[in-house]
C-alpha cells in the first residue's frame, strides 16, 4: 500500500540517527574522542592506540549498547502495555513491572550476597551484581506485580484508566517500600544496591550485556511479532475474540514478553522510568497506531532516548555521574503529568 | 451457506437468569431481527450466538457443528460479529478493516493479494474506499459503524451477526446500512441476525422477527405474525396499535399516546 514506503523511510532514518548518536556518544566522556577516531577504533581495533581501544571497546561500547538495548526493550514494552491495557498512560513503570522487577532483583542480590557470605561461593559474575539469578528473580517479581495490577484494573470496571494508574502507583510504592526496607536492613550492600536501583549504566561491561541482551532482543522481537493481536486487542475483548483471537493465549504471550523485557532491563541497569511512556507517544505521532510500525519505531526512539539521557548523565556534571534513571525521571514525569491532564476530559472527572 | 441455531440456551448474569432455555434459528438468505424492550437480553443472545459469551446451558450450532467444539479462529472464519463498539482508534480505516482477515490469514503471516482484494471489496461495498487512509478516530459516528461492518465483511462470513447496526446513524445511513444488510442476505445468501430497536424498520427489512421478553421468546415468525398489538403491548408494557404501512404494506406500529388534548 502507498503509505508504507514513507514509513519505511522514516524507520531507516531513525535507525541511522540512532547509529550516528551512538557513534558520537562513544566519543563523549572524560577522554573526548573524535567520531573519526572512534570509527577507526571500531573498524580496525588492531591498528588503534591501545588506550583508545580500551576506552572505546571495553569501557564505552558495552555501556552504549546496553543503554540502546534497554531503551529499545522498555519502549517496545511500553507500546505493548499501552495496547494491552488500552491505556495511553501504561508503561513498564506505571503498571508495576519495574517495581516488581526491582524487588525481585533486590531480593536476589541481598540473599545472593548472604548466601555467598555463608557458603563462601559467589553466584558468579563480578562484584555486587551476581547477575545469574538476578534477571530470573526480576522476571518473577515483574510478572507477579503486573498480574496484581492487571487484576485490579480489570475488576475496576467503570474507569479502568484511573484504576490502572492508581493500582500501579499504590503497588509500586509498596514495592519500593519493601526494597528500601531490605536495603536498610542489609547494611553492607546499601550503597551499591541504591545506586543500581536509581538506574545507572555506569560500569556496565560486556559481561552485563551478555547476561541480558538475549532477553531484551527476543522480548522486543516477540512483541513485534504480536503486533496484529495487539491491534485487535486495542478494540477490546469482544471484538478481538470475534476476530478469532484466542484472547487468553495472546494476552499471556504479550505479558510474558513485556515483563521479560522489562525485567532484563531492570536487572541490567535498575529502574529507568518513563522511556516506555514517552517513546511510544512520540512514535505514534509519526508512525500511527498500527503496532507493526509502532513497536519498531518506539524501540528505535527508546534506544535514542536512553542514549541521549545517558550522555547527559555522564557529561553534564562531570566528573560526577548522575544515574540515567534520574534524568529520565526528571524529564519524563512532567511529560506523564501533561498526558494525564490531556486525558482528563476522557476520564470524565473520574478522580 | 450455513444456518445458525441456538438450542435451549440459558445464561445467567450475577445469579439472575437473563435467558432461559431459549431456542432460536436463522437460515441462509434471510434476515432475522431480534426485537424486544431494553435490557431483555438481545445483545446477550447475540453474544451467545457469536460465542464471545459461553452459555451456562445449551449449545449453538453452526450448520451441523457445535460451536463449543470449534476454536475461536475456526468460528471466526464462518461467523462474524459486528458489535456495538465505537472504535475510537487512531488506526486507519484500511488497517482496521484488514484485521477481518486474521481468521483466514492468521496473526503472523502477511496479507496476500487475495486478502487485499477482499479488503478492497469490503471497503467498496460499505462506501469507505475514499476514507481508507483516514484515522478512524477522525470519522463520524456513522462512518465508524460502517468500518465495523466492513471489518466483519472482510471475514467472508457465512453468518453475520450485527448488534444495533443502526445506532447513532441518521436516517440516510440507517437506510443504507439496512439495505446493505438485506442485500447480503438476499443476494449473497448470508445468514443475517441483527438486533434492532425500531420495530417499523424491523418490519421493513427483516424476513423473520424474534420478539424477546423476560428472557424468553414471545413470538417468532414473519413480521405480520410477530408484530401484533397483543404481542407488543405485553412485551413493552404499553398499549400499541398496529396498522398497515400505507406504502409497503408491512405492519406499522404506533404506540397509543394518552394525551388529554385529543
Amino acid at each position: 500500500m502507498k503509505t508504507h514506503r514513507p514509513h519505511l523511510l522514516w524507520l531507516l532514518l531513525l535507525t541511522a540517527l540512532l547509529l550516528v548518536t551512538a557513534l558520537l556518544s562513544l566519543g563523549l566522556g572524560a577522554v573526548r574522542l573524535s567520531p573519526g577516531t572512534v570509527l577507526r577504533a571500531l573498524l580496525r581495533p588492531a591498528e588503534a592506540d591501545r588506550v583508545v581501544r580500551t576506552i572505546v571497546w571495553d569501557l564505552r561500547l558495552p555501556r552504549i549498547l546496553m543503554g540502546m538495548l534497554i531503551g529499545c526493550g522498555l519502549a517496545a514494552s511500553g507500546a505493548a502495555f499501552q495496547g494491552l491495557f488500552r491505556n495511553p498512560l501504561a508503561d513498564p513503570f506505571v503498571v508495576g513491572a519495574s517495581g516488581g522487577a526491582s524487588l525481585g532483583a533486590t531480593l536476589a542480590i541481598v540473599f545472593g550476597a548472604r548466601w555467598a557470605a555463608v557458603t563462601g561461593t559467589a553466584l558468579g559474575g563480578s562484584g555486587l551484581l551476581a547477575l545469574g539469578p538476578v534477571p530470573i528473580a526480576a522476571f518473577v517479581g515483574a510478572l507477579l506485580a503486573v498480574g496484581v495490577v492487571y487484576a485490579i484494573a480489570e475488576s475496576g470496571g467503570g474507569a479502568p484508566v484511573v484504576a490502572l494508574v492508581l493500582a500501579g502507583t499504590a503497588l509500586s510504592t509498596l514495592l519500593s517500600g519493601i526494597v528500601s526496607l531490605l536495603m536498610t536492613t542489609s547494611d553492607s550492600h546499601f550503597q551499591a544496591t541504591y545506586a543500581w536501583l536509581l538506574g545507572g549504566l555506569s560500569g556496565r561491561s560486556w559481561w552485563h550485556l551478555s547476561a541480558t541482551w538475549p532477553y531484551l532482543l527476543l522480548g522486543t522481537l516477540a512483541l513485534w511479532l504480536l503486533s496484529r493481536p495487539l491491534d485487535a486487542l486495542s478494540f477490546g475483548e469482544e471484538t478481538a475474540q470475534s476476530l478469532g483471537l484466542a484472547i487468553g493465549k495472546a494476552r499471556g504471550l504479550i505479558v510474558v514478553a513485556t515483563t521479560l523485557t522489562t525485567a532484563a532491563a531492570v536487572a541490567a541497569a535498575g529502574v529507568i522510568g518513563f522511556v516506555g511512556l514517552i517513546a511510544p507517544h512520540v512514535a505514534r505521532l509519526f508512525f500511527g497506531a498500527a503496532h507493526r510500525r509502532l513497536i519498531p519505531a518506539s524501540a528505535l526512539l527508546g534506544g535514542l532516548l536512553v542514549l541521549l539521557a545517558d550522555d547527559l548523565a555522564r557529561t553534564a556534571w562531570a566528573p560526577l555521574e548522575v544515574p540515567v534513571g534520574v534524568i529520565t525521571a526528571v524529564l519524563g514525569a512532567p511529560f506523564f503529568l501533561y498526558l494525564l491532564k490531556a486525558r482528563q476530559k476522557h476520564l470524565g472527572g473520574g478522580l | 451457506m450455513t444456518s445458525i441455531r441456538g438450542d435451549e440456551l440459558t445464561f445467567a448474569y450475577n445469579g439472575d437468569d437473563v435467558l432461559q432455555r431459549l431456542t432460536i434459528e436463522a437460515h441462509p438468505g434471510q434476515v432475522l431481527a431480534i426485537i424486544g424492550p431494553n435490557g431483555v437480553g438481545k445483545t446477550t443472545l447475540l453474544r451467545l450466538l457469536a460465542q464471545t459469551l459461553a452459555p451456562r446451558e445449551g449449545h449453538v450450532f453452526l450448520g451441523e457443528r457445535d460451536l463449543a467444539d470449534l476454536s475461536q479462529r475456526a468460528v471466526a472464519r464462518d461467523l462474524a460479529l459486528a458489535p456495538q463498539e465505537d472504535p475510537a482508534t487512531s488506526l486507519t480505516v484500511a488497517e482496521v478493516v484488514a484485521l477481518g482477515r486474521a481468521p483466514h490469514r492468521g496473526w503472523l503471516l502477511p496479507l496476500n493479494p487475495h486478502d487485499q482484494a477482499v479488503i478492497e471489496a469490503a471497503l467498496a461495498r460499505t462506501g469507505l474506499a475514499p476514507l481508507r487512509e483516514r484515522r478512524v478516530s477522525a470519522l463520524s459516528g456513522g462512518e465508524r459503524r460502517r468500518v465495523v461492518l466492513a471489518r466483519a465483511l472482510c471475514q467472508e462470513p457465512h453468518v453475520l451477526l450485527l448488534d444495533e447496526p443502526t445506532a447513532y446513524l441518521d436516517l440516510r445511513y440507517q437506510t443504507q446500512v439496512l439495505h446493505l444488510v438485506a442485500d447480503l442476505a438476499h443476494r449473497d445468501g448470508l445468514t443475517v441476525v441483527l438486533t434492532l430497536h425500531d420495530l417499523n424498520q424491523a418490519a421493513l427489512y427483516a424476513d423473520r422477527l424474534a420478539l424477546l421478553s423476560d428472557g424468553a421468546l414471545v413470538a417468532t415468525g414473519a413480521p405480520d405474525q410477530v408484530l401484533t398489538a397483543d404481542n407488543l403491548s405485553r412485551a413493552y408494557g404499553l398499549p400499541v396499535q398496529v396498522s398497515v404501512h400505507p406504502i409497503y404494506g408491512t405492519p406499522l406500529v404506533t404506540p397509543v399516546i394518552d394525551t388529554p388534548d385529543r
